[in-house]
């Protein structure tokens, strides 16, 4: 495939082939679940009499907000994926092995546990956020050697501040009170399930913004992956660069991870994906990630909520049964990319 | 117009690096950096590209400080071609070396004029052919070709009445002995055509080749006065720089270095 040159075509179809499986995907999550819906009371609810049908509800409040949460989700940790990727210059560089989703939930674990009166969502987010910005920071920092970042030291330097996460989240657990206790485990666990439209608008909020400002540095990414040292030589801002990736990123995947826990492997495998189908151009990579996270997190989740119904599947458990394969078939590829 | 250095002073921790260099440059001239392992070649390079700021002594282009000007417009007046060059996985040839053109077109995306200036790039490298090749499949001699296609890119339409510096961190250090001997003369007809290029070398006879000026440096400071390589590369001042003693041989008109004994 070397010698290949990226088919145009491709590259341009990807991302919208991929919403539009999202969309078809997304319509038939709607219709599943412990209440079925049929076709025919999908559009009856655009009756007024049938907006008021217990499947209406179920629909409006429950799944929608989840199903929309589950795509934005997808697209945060997956978008997130290709910046962190494209700013290490490695395709193991994602939320879960630099250890910015733990430093999120060790973040969110602080926000939960400390005395600071009643506990709201934007709170957790906030908190997540910074714990994802400050871990990032702190495993770029550390992956340097001589000015250039060491795949070996930034994976160390990830497994590290994930130890030193959980140390933080262990400690908060034990000064935690019963009923702090028990909103941190429900958090921990991963799910989507307790989606509301205020904290799809929330998520939205965060996910929107900090991709978009992964997206407004793309071209940059591009030359980026010729090194930080030819990056400067043609005029590039490197330092700016690293910072508004690192502050994008991070408020995609701490904004995710508030919402959902932690969910491995979707910010690995996706962009890497992706490469393989388009080619590294940042500018179709970001967005193609983001539809491929979306597509496979809401189907994920469907099955999380389907497979073994009544009881849910946590999704985290889901995601990393497909990511482990994933990445031992991603560290025994012979032609290895970067690594 | 060109480039001078003056009082050039850098230390890194406590080690001083380079002490007091100084140089001129005149645009249409080619300058070979020599000296030992360690004598701070690679630094002195790097302050003079922008990328590291002397502690003491000043870097200017055209007259204008060099750390006085912003990263894009230095960088359509100045290129770089560094010693080591990381691999851009999966884009192609043409992709790296459009990169050239980053701060030429500003925020707007690649033209049909950039493409151009790569592809004109690629062919005086004699890399045409290499255009959809992605550059993980090249040679270590190909791809250095590559990226200095994509430092002329980088200088291809300088601002007007500005000197294009081209600055070449071991350019010979990846190829075979021709490649060697078709970079340097590539980097002399450059200069020709009102470049000023400064090469980092190792080779005492291709500087002697090559060279309109040579710097000599050991342990950070000028082991003699810059000038042309007849007047710096005399046995005497190498011995002292290398502490090997060596023989000038003039063959055909050219000077050829030898060593006078075996190690």
């Amino acid at each position: 495939m070397n010698a290949v040159p990226h088919q145009l075509g491709r590259e341009r179809l990807l991302t919208p082939l991929l919403v539009l499986g999202t969309l078809g995907l997304a319509l038939v999550a709607a219709t599943q679940g412990a209440v079925q819906i049929s076709l025919a009371e999908l559009l009856a609810m655009a009756s007024p009499e049938g907006r008021e049908s217990v499947a209406a509800q179920v629909l409006w409040q429950i799944r929608l907000p989840r199903i929309a949460l589950a795509i934005l989700v997808g697209a945060g940790l997956a978008g997130a994926g290709a910046g962190f990727q494209g700013l290490f210059r490695n395709p193991l560089a994602s939320p879960s092995l630099l250890g910015v989703s733990a430093g999120a939930s060790a973040g969110a674990a602080v926000a939960i546990v400390l005395p600071l009166g009643e506990l709201l969502p934007g709170r957790v987010a906030l908190f997540a956020f910074l714990g994802a910005l400050g871990t990032s920071a702190l495993v770029l920092r550390l992956g340097r050697v001589q000015g250039r970042s060491d795949t070996a030291r930034v994976l160390l330097a990830g497994v590290a501040l994930t130890s030193a996460a959980s140390a933080v989240v262990g400690t908060l657990t034990l000064l935690a009170t019963d009923s702090q206790l028990r909103s941190y485990t429900f958090w921990i666990l991963g799910s989507l399930g307790g989606a509301s439209w205020g904290s799809v608008l929330g998520v939205a909020t965060g996910v929107g913004a900090g991709l978009g400002l992964l997206f407004l540095q793309a071209a940059s990414l591009d030359v980026f992956s010729l090194g930080e040292e030819v990056a400067g030589h043609v005029g590039l801002r490197v330092q700016r660069l690293t910072l508004l990736v690192l502050v994008g990123a991070s408020l995609a995947v701490g904004v995710s991870v508030a919402v959902s826990g932690m969910i491995g492997f979707v910010g690995l495998a996706v962009p890497h994906l992706v490469r393989l189908m388009i080619g590294p151009s940042h500018r179709r990579l970001i967005p193609a990630s983001c539809a491929l996270g979306s597509l496979l997190l809401l189907a994920a989740d469907t099955l999380a909520r389907l497979v073994a119904a009544p009881t849910e599947v946590p999704i985290g458990i889901l995601t990393t049964a497909l990511g482990v394969p994933f990445f031992v078939w991603l560290l025994r590829r012979r032609r290895s990319q970067w690594v | 117009m060109g480039l001078s250095a003056g009082g050039v002073c850098l230390k890194l921790g406590r080690k001083t690096i380079l002490s007091e260099v100084g140089l001129q440059l005149q645009a249409g001239q080619l300058l070979a950096l020599l000296g030992p392992n360690g004598a701070g070649k690679s630094t002195l390079l790097r302050v003079l590209s922008g990328s590291l700021a002397p502690h003491q002594g000043s870097v200017r282009l055209d007259g204008e400080l060099i750390e006085g000007l912003d990263p894009r417009t230095l960088a359509m007046r100045r290129a770089v071609l560094p010693q080591q060059l990381p691999v851009a996985y999966g884009f192609t040839c043409l992709d790296v070396v459009m990169m050239g053109r980053v701060p030429h077109r500003g925020g707007a995306s690649a033209g049909p004029v950039d493409r151009g200036f790569a592809l004109d790039a690629l062919s005086t490298l004699g890399m045409a052919s290499f255009a959809q090749r992605r550059v993980e499949t090249l040679s270590g001699g190909e791809h250095q070709r590559v990226h200095l296609a994509r430092a002329l890119c980088q200088l291809s339409s300088p601002p007007q009445g500005k000197t294009p510096l081209l600055l070449l961190d071991e350019p010979t250090s990846a190829l075979d002995l021709a490649g060697q001997h078709r970079v340097l003369d590539l980097a002399r007809s450059l200069a020709r055509k009102g470049l000023a290029v400064v090469a980092v070398l190792h080779d005492l006879n291709l500087a002697a080749r090559y060279a309109d000026r040579v710097l000599l440096l050991k342990g950070g400071r000028l082991a003699c006065p810059v000038g042309a390589p007849e007047q710096v590369l005399r046995p005497e001042v190498l011995e002292s720089v290398y502490g090997l003693a060596l023989e000038r041989h003039e063959l055909a008109g050219r000077s050829v270095f030898t060593p006078r004994v075996s190690l």
